[in-house]
């Protein structure tokens, strides 16, 4: 599978850039996930293979991310025992991930209805498309129930929950063995959680190429509880060295594509500027709901692409 | 070409009207005083009313400061905000004038017309001609009936006479704020006031009108026997018929018109005149003075006719004399009198006559004489003339629509004259008399005026002196005299030895229902002073003593008061108070709280202070340029937060951080105690739960990242506006915490989170639960909290925004947590229990 097959090539240098301009407007727009469409749609648009997909697309993350760590470095909000142990879970996650779309790029092609079709391209167009499902039917969802109960037409549910069983405790998960992390002020808590969060958040990104912010942020948050403003700080700084290892072990690969990697860091830090102005004057649950129709869109086209894959040829 | 450059001039012009962050917040402190003030301006309004006595130029002043602070804080909001409340400038000039026309009367020296003519085919505005004039010039529009030519000096000219000579000032300064119950004083100051404008130099643009006008008016008639010059202000023969309280100058010689027209104006100001209009309700500003000139008709006969019978009889009733009928409505003579069918040929029906005694007449050129008239040289009246006279105070009844009280006068060639005409009362025709008393009768015979039954003690009044009447006084008097008008209003009866039932005085005790009796003769000799005594001026006999006689005594009563007799000065402030004070727009989050349903005053001053504060309390610092003043705060708690200072709230520290202990503004220095209370627990999992943590993770797949802002607090040494994002969500707190409580207010917002829809929601009834105990007014929509503590004492103040600290800090991460409604009631108790850690969930286990 060589890359002549593919469009990607230095004349298509605009259209990338164009490409990310449009993304990043998006993720500008509608915050993270924005990012999600990235990776399907190089495939869509450009027919790239997904692993040069992911391996360019964690390398334009990276480019980003060492920009906005610079920046929150300089507060001091970042704690580095923490970032660097959970750099390890992080690393292992991504080398994993990526190990599986290695894996998926040489395991030959898939005979369906009589067509051939590559297995890589099926699987991730599969697990994209179920990712894309999830997250759109979820935000849907949500921004309805919060613009019905903005309008003040829902009183609040007295769910039928017991008072006592709501809370689960991980802090009672004290396995061996316990760290403390004094910049972020918790006084002790099991490494294996640290590490099981960066394993989760740095196979999604080696996988799939997403940032795992969306995980990351809310686990330093609310499992670990850390402070927001040390979260921000060390969620950045981590995302810069996973995504760092990520284009690292992509690259060894041959995932990485660096004229692609340009045009999107390009496209995407000017379309992020756009597209975050717009995001103020729309405000929250229309703007998820936004995102939730174009995660289905996102849908759409990669099932159609696929179909058209298996009637083509 | 024309479009862009329009679109450049538009984005330059913004730019200039950008206002920097201190700016705004000056703005905001001027509105909040300017509120503070009105406030108690009002308040003092309000104060006045339960003093006994107080001045109209008080009121006013305390009005005008009203006014002052209302503008003072439009113009503030308008300035701040651009065009966004532009209209609330119009209503504010709406509502300012409206109270300034209908209830301080103080109508603005408009520029109109110094001389104003008939016109057959316009109408007259009463404001400008006054009230007899505007009669006299229906007349002439709706009927062809014979009226003398003539013009109106209107108020204008009034007013640049009384302006030029310094002496409008001088009224506003001494007759308003003086007290009306020492009318010694008063009478001093109106005998000031009234000799100044005597002596008052005309100015030449009023002499020179005045005198083409009266060119004009010899033209349209010969004027062979001078002029008469009539009041004819604004309040007269409207409401009330003011009859006789304003002085006409007959034959008036024509170098004489603006002396009399001087004259005419300086009358309002005689002691007996304002006590007369104060009497009866009216303020010296609501009485404006017109005057008219008009050729004098010299006359055969003259009179007074009612087109009926205010006693309520069917017919018409004419007086007659001779010469000139100024002495019969003055009551210094007996006119005859006849009653004259209503309807046509309007025959003669009944007759009176009288000794007339002398009669006025003018004199070629003006001037007046009197004559002897006996009953040798009596001239026979002609039936057909007073049948006449009747046929016409008929017509102009049917074209008013009311019973006339018609002054008229016949030459000597029998032309028939209408010299005024007003309405007339007619008293409702007494019932069936049921009963008649029984009592010693001290006395019988006149004429009744106004009937009714008093019971009071004599008091004889044989000068025109002031002597105090009160309501119980029966005032017996020589003749009647429209100077003595301002005396019978407060009396409970009038007798009179002679007089004319037609007389002004006659009008002014049937207007105020007061028991009137003309022409009993004997009454000064046989009463005598401080006896009790009954009148019955029904049958027009008085009883010695109280005889205990009064038809449905309740009920005339009651009568007496409803008419409610209130000083004008302080019927002013009442409507005034009815005008400013009502709050209309009480609730701040209806959607009925717009610039449009402003009422009074105070709705506008309400809704400037509540918009004030909530376009302050939107204010986005991190969108401002001066967060380049912004320092850091240096403490231990895991948050950016950035102070701007606008005066006063940091002491020492350097150029770029400050601690906690440089912090003199006292709000927020409330507000980071209860951040840094060592029970909050800043950092440590918080509990964890599969189902909310996932809707974490699903909500921040779509966020807009801005959580990585810093906080930011802006403030002066009693203001705080503290606006943050702690975890997933915007928080805002802003406070005023001064020692005037009136002012003080501590207003938090709260929105949004990490998790879904739901859990948010309960979170922020777990923080309406709590702000609730904390007497917050709450409003919750959804996830949003909108709650505000205001008018508090600086202490609770500050313990309210100790509190709110806590409740931020722990509240950050609760949406994640909030499973159920009862789960937000466990949470709120924990904290309203000083477990602001929650170490309630850690001991259930």
């Amino acid at each position: 599978m060589s890359l002549e097959n593919y469009v990607l090539d230095i004349s298509n240098f605009p259209w990338f850039i164009l490409f990310g301009l449009i993304v990043g407007a998006l993720g500008g727009f509608f915050g993270v996930g924005g990012g999600f469409l990235m990776v399907p749609m190089l495939n869509v648009v450009f027919s790239i293979p997904y692993n040069i997909c992911v391996g360019s697309d964690l390398g334009q993350m990276c480019g980003m991310s060492t920009a906005a760590t610079v920046r929150h470095m300089r507060f001091g909000n970042v704690d580095f025992k923490l970032g660097f142990l959970m750099i390890v879970g992080t690393a292992s996650g991504v080398e994993v991930g990526a190990s599986i779309l290695e894996l998926l790029k040489g395991a030959g092609t898939l005979s369906i209805f009589g067509k051939e079709i590559d297995l890589m391209t099926f699987v991730m167009s599969l697990v994209y498309a179920a990712l894309l499902i999830f997250l759109g039917q979820a935000m849907i969802r949500e921004s309805l129930r919060t613009m019905k109960r903005e309008s003040g037409s829902v009183e609040i549910s007295s769910t039928s929950e017991p008072a006592g069983g709501y809370v689960l405790k991980l802090r009672t998960l004290k396995l061996w063995p316990m760290v403390s992390l004094p910049a972020s002020g918790i006084e002790e808590i099991s490494l294996w959680v640290i590490l099981g969060i960066g394993f989760a958040t740095g196979f999604l990104s080696g996988m799939l190429g997403v940032g795992g912010g969306f995980i990351r942020m809310p686990a330093l948050v609310y499992i670990l509880g850390c402070p927001t403003v040390v979260a921000v700080g060390t969620d950045l700084f981590e995302i810069m060295f996973s995504a760092g290892y990520g284009v690292f072990t992509h690259a060894l690969k041959g995932n990485v594509h660096l004229v692609l990697v340009l045009a999107l860091l390009i496209g995407t830090t000017v379309g992020a500027q756009i597209g975050a102005s717009f995001t103020r004057k729309a405000g929250g649950p229309r703007v998820r709901f936004g995102f939730g129709c174009l995660a289905f869109l996102g849908v759409i086209s990669v099932v159609v692409k696929l179909a058209i894959k298996l009637g083509g040829h | 070409m024309r479009f862009s450059l329009d679109f450049i001039k538009k984005i330059l012009k913004k730019r200039k009207k950008e206002r920097s962050l201190f700016q705004d917040f000056e703005t905001f402190r001027k509105i909040l005083s300017a509120n503070d003030q009105f406030l108690r301006s009002l308040a003092e309004l309000i104060e006045l009313d339960k003093s006994k006595r107080f001045s109209l130029s008080t009121v006013v002043k305390t009005y005008e400061q009203i006014s002052d602070c209302a503008e003072a804080m439009v113009s503030c909001l308008v300035e701040m905000t651009g065009d966004k409340y532009q209209e609330l400038i119009q209503k504010y000039v709406t509502l300012d004038r409206e109270v300034n026309l209908e209830v301080l009367k103080s109508h603005p020296v408009e520029v109109a017309e110094l001389i104003i003519w008939p016109d057959k085919n316009n109408e007259l505005d009463v404001n400008l001609v006054g009230g007899k004039a505007k009669g006299l010039a229906e007349i002439i529009r709706r009927t062809s009936i014979n009226v003398p030519p003539f013009f109106i000096v209107t108020p204008y000219a009034t007013r640049i006479l009384l302006e030029s000579n310094g002496i409008q000032d001088e009224i506003g300064e001494r007759l308003w704020s003086c007290d009306y119950s020492d009318y010694k004083m008063v009478k001093k100051i109106c005998e000031h006031i009234h000799h100044k404008i005597i002596n008052a130099k005309v100015p030449k643009p009023i002499s020179d009108a005045v005198q083409d006008a009266v060119q004009k008016l010899k033209k349209l008639h010969p004027c062979k026997f001078g002029f008469a010059v009539r009041s004819s202000a604004s309040v007269e023969d409207t409401k009330t018929s003011f009859a006789g309280q304003f002085e006409t100058i007959l034959g008036v010689k024509e170098a004489d018109v603006l002396n009399a027209w001087i004259r005419v104006i300086a009358s309002k100001y005689r002691f007996q005149t304002l006590e007369f209009i104060r009497l009866e309700g009216f303020l010296d500003e609501e009485v404006t003075m017109s005057v008219i000139i008009m050729p004098l008709i010299r006359p055969k006969i003259s009179g007074v006719a009612f087109s009926r019978s205010p006693r309520g009889g069917d017919f018409a009733e004419i007086t007659v004399v001779e010469g000139l009928a100024e002495p019969l409505c003055s009551g210094r003579v007996m006119p005859d009198r006849y009653e004259v069918c209503r309807y046509p040929p309007y025959q003669i029906i009944g007759y009176t006559s009288s000794n007339q005694g002398f009669m006025l007449q003018c004199l070629e050129d003006g001037g007046l004489i009197e004559q002897e008239v006996s009953k040798e040289n009596k001239s026979i009246v002609n039936a057909d003339l007073v049948s006449r006279v009747a046929e016409i105070a008929i017509s102009i009844e049917k074209a008013f629509g009311k019973p006339q009280d018609v002054e008229w006068a016949i030459d000597e060639i029998s032309n028939i004259y209408v010299v005024q005409s007003r309405d007339l009362k007619i008293l409702e025709p007494e019932s069936q008399i049921e009963e008649y008393p029984t009592g010693r009768i001290l006395l019988r015979g006149g004429t009744s005026v106004c009937q009714g039954v008093a019971t009071g003690l004599v008091r004889k009044l044989l000068s025109y002196e002031d002597i105090g009447i009160s309501k119980d006084t029966v005032l017996v008097i020589p003749s009647t005299s429209p100077k003595l008008a301002h005396m019978i209003l407060n009396a409970c009866a009038v007798i009179a030895e002679t007089g004319s039932p037609t007389g002004h005085m006659a009008t002014i005790a049937r207007e105020n229902n007061i028991p009137c009796i003309v022409g009993m003769t004997n009454a000064l000799s046989i009463l005598k002073d401080g006896q009790l005594v009954t009148v019955d001026s029904r049958l027009c006999n008085i009883y010695e003593g109280d005889i205990k006689y009064h038809r449905k005594p309740e009920e005339s009563k009651e009568k007496s008061q409803e008419k409610g007799y209130l000083d004008p000065t302080r019927r002013c402030l009442r409507e005034l108070i009815e005008k400013v004070s009502p709050l209309t727009l009480k609730n701040p989050n209806s959607p009925d709280f717009t610039v449009q349903n402003c009422k009074t005053l105070h709705d506008i001053a309400r809704f400037v202070h509540q918009k004030i504060i909530s376009e302050f309390f939107e204010t986005d610092i991190s969108e401002r340029k001066e967060k380049r003043y912004a320092k850091r705060l240096l403490w231990k708690a895991p948050m950016d937060l950035l102070v701007i200072d606008l005066g006063g709230g940091i002491s020492g520290g350097n150029l770029d951080c400050v601690t906690p202990d440089n912090i003199i503004s006292q709000p927020f220095s409330a507000l980071l105690e209860g951040m840094t209370d060592p029970r909050l627990r800043w950092a440590g999992p918080v509990g964890f739960n599969l189902k909310g943590f996932m809707s974490v993770v699903i909500m921040s797949a779509a966020d807009d990242q801005r959580y990585g802002e810093p906080a930011y607090a802006l403030i002066s040494k009693d203001f705080l506006h503290f606006s943050s994002r702690l975890a997933y969500h915007f928080a805002t707190v802003a406070s005023l915490c001064s020692d005037s409580q009136n002012q003080n207010y501590a207003k938090f917002q709260f929105y949004g989170g990490g998790s879904v829809a739901e859990r948010r929601e309960l979170r922020a009834y777990f923080l309406e639960t709590v702000l609730r105990a904390n007497m917050f007014d709450v409003v919750r929509v959804g996830d949003k909290i909108d709650a505000c503590l205001s008018k508090q004492s600086k202490e609770i103040t500050e313990d309210a925004l100790v509190m709110l600290g806590r409740l931020m800090v722990c509240s950050r991460h609760l949406d994640m947590l909030m499973e159920s409604r009862d789960c937000a009631n466990a949470y709120a108790e924990a904290f309203l229990a000083g477990d602001y850690g929650f170490d309630f969930v850690k001991k259930r286990g």
